[in-house]
Order: structure tokens, then sequence, then C-alpha cells
């Protein structure tokens, strides 16, 4: 990549500026590329979400299932150390899946649950319906863990000051 | 379902994401990228014994015949426990200060990716 595609921070503190004679920084043609870059780079983002679910997903539905036939309840768990792991630093460590600062965090188990769902319906023709209350239960459960572990965590802090 | 399906279904996705919002980012705090390794195997690992392995405990309240995979309801597809972590981790975000809005078009694209990837499953007969 050369040096005049690099950002508008990097050029204006001493990159290379490659404007044409009399040409202002704004509206010429590197300020429009990155732009375009810039938009580009939240498409991309949005994609690496995307990319990211469906990867951790297919991971575990893929490899988990064999895993535990072939070597019992401990299979599982090995699969557990070996698939959530490296699904975890993609998405989270290197942050494929992208969560603004600010936002509210979306974990790849979203797009796990979403996999495991749906691979029943299409492999096997299994209606969504007869799922629906194990569904409702475990969300309702997981918001209770979630909200009861940020009030826990937040009176642990408060202890320790 | 009964009565103690419904118990049990509620404590296993309890357990999860409240596990995984005490402990998951203290050990990566500590140890690096190989504290999230160690939370995969010691939380996702154990949970998944837990709630899916055993009969009788957990979100796997109806014995799994390990060829058939993982029917839990009847005739239903597989509700996992992650189902569980991804409302957990959500709320508690939330419950910290996360913005929904913005997250938004986060979660869509997550959403896609996880149809996405269950359809490619289906499709390979996984």
């Amino acid at each position: 990549m050369p040096t005049y595609f690099l950002s508008m921070n990097e050029r204006k503190t001493g990159g290379m500026v490659f404007l044409f004679k009399g040409e202002s920084w704004k509206g010429s043609w590197v300020s429009k590329i990155t732009k375009q870059r810039a938009k580009g780079g939240e498409m991309m983002r949005s994609l690496g979400s995307f990319i990211g679910g469906a990867i951790a997903g297919m991971f575990v539905f893929g490899i988990w299932p064999a895993m535990w036939q072939t070597y019992g309840v401990f299979g599982g768990w090995i699969s557990a150390f070996i698939i959530i792991s490296i699904s975890w630093y993609l998405c989270h460590y290197i942050g494929v899946i992208d969560n603004k600062p600010g936002a509210a965090t979306v974990d790849m188990a979203v797009g796990i649950a979403m996999s495991g769902t749906v691979s029943g319906m299409v492999k096997q023709g299994l209606p969504l319906g007869a799922a629906v209350p194990t569904i409702v239960l475990a969300v309702i459960g997981g918001a209770l863990g979630g909200l009861v572990a940020g009030m826990l965590s937040e009176a642990i802090a408060q202890k320790d000051k | 379902m009964s009565g103690a399906a419904i118990f049990t279904t509620l404590v296993g996705a309890f357990v999860f994401p409240f596990l995984i919002c005490m402990c998951w980012g203290k050990l990566v705090e500590q140890y690096g990228p190989m504290g999230g390794w160690i939370a995969a195997g010691f939380i996702v690992g154990t949970m998944w014994t837990i709630n899916h392995a055993l009969p009788g405990v957990g979100i796997s309240t109806v014995q799994t015949v390990v060829n058939n995979l993982m029917v839990q309801g009847e005739n239903a597809p597989w509700v996992d426990m992650a189902w569980a972590a991804g409302s957990g981790v959500y709320v508690n975000s939330i419950y910290n200060g996360g913005k929904v809005g913005k997250s938004l078009p986060t979660l869509i694209a997550v959403i896609l990716g996880g149809i996405f990837g269950g359809v490619v499953l289906g499709v390979i007969g996984r």
C-alpha cells in the first residue's frame, strides 16, 4: 500500500501529501478515497461479525458432537477447550465481532445458539415451535444470571474500596 | 415440559452466564489470552458437562441418545446453553451501561452469521 493511502491523521502528521497544485485537502481525490475507505471499514466490521458468528457456530456443532460420540463426556470437555478457546480468541480477543466501545456486548454465543437450533431445523426438518419453551427458559435464566453477576461484581468492587 | 425440567433448565441457564461474567474477564486480565483458553475449558467445558452431557441436570433434561444428536424437547431442534450465555452477557453489559441501539448492527450480523453457519451444517448433514 503506497503511503498516500494512509489515514488522514497520518497524512497530516508528516505523511506524504499528494495534492495537485492549488488543490485543497477538502474535496481532493485523496480525501474522497479516505472517506470511502472509512465506509468500507465499517462494512468490513459488519462482515467480520457475520463471519465470526458463522465460524463459531460451525466449529461448535461440526466438531463437538463428533468428539462427544467418540470420546464420551471427556471428549465434550476437550471440545470446549479446543473450540471455544480459539473461537473466543478470534471473535473477542482479536475482535472479529465488532463490539464498539459503549455498546452492549454481543457475545459469540449468540451465533452459536442460532447455529445449533437452525442446523437441527435444516437437517432434520424439526419445527422451531417445539424448542420455544426451552429457548424462553434459557434466555430468561441467562438474563437473570447476567444481571445477578453484574450486581454481585458491583458489590464485590464496593467492598474492596 | 415437567416442573422439574423447567427448574433445572432455569438453574443451568442461570449458572453459565453467571460464571462467564464473574470469571472470564478476570482470568484474561491475569493470564492474557491463555486465560481465555483456561476459561474456555473450565467454564464452558465444565458447564457443558453439567448442562448437556449428564441426563436430568441443567438444560438437557431428557436423556440425549448420543448418536441422535441432542434432542431436548419432543422433536425439537437443539437448544444450546449458548442461548443463555448470549442473553446473559448482553444483559450484564446493559446493566454495566452498554447501549442497546449501538450494538444492534453487530447483533443482527452475528445472528445472521449464526444462521448461515447452521444452514451450512444442516446441509452437510452434521
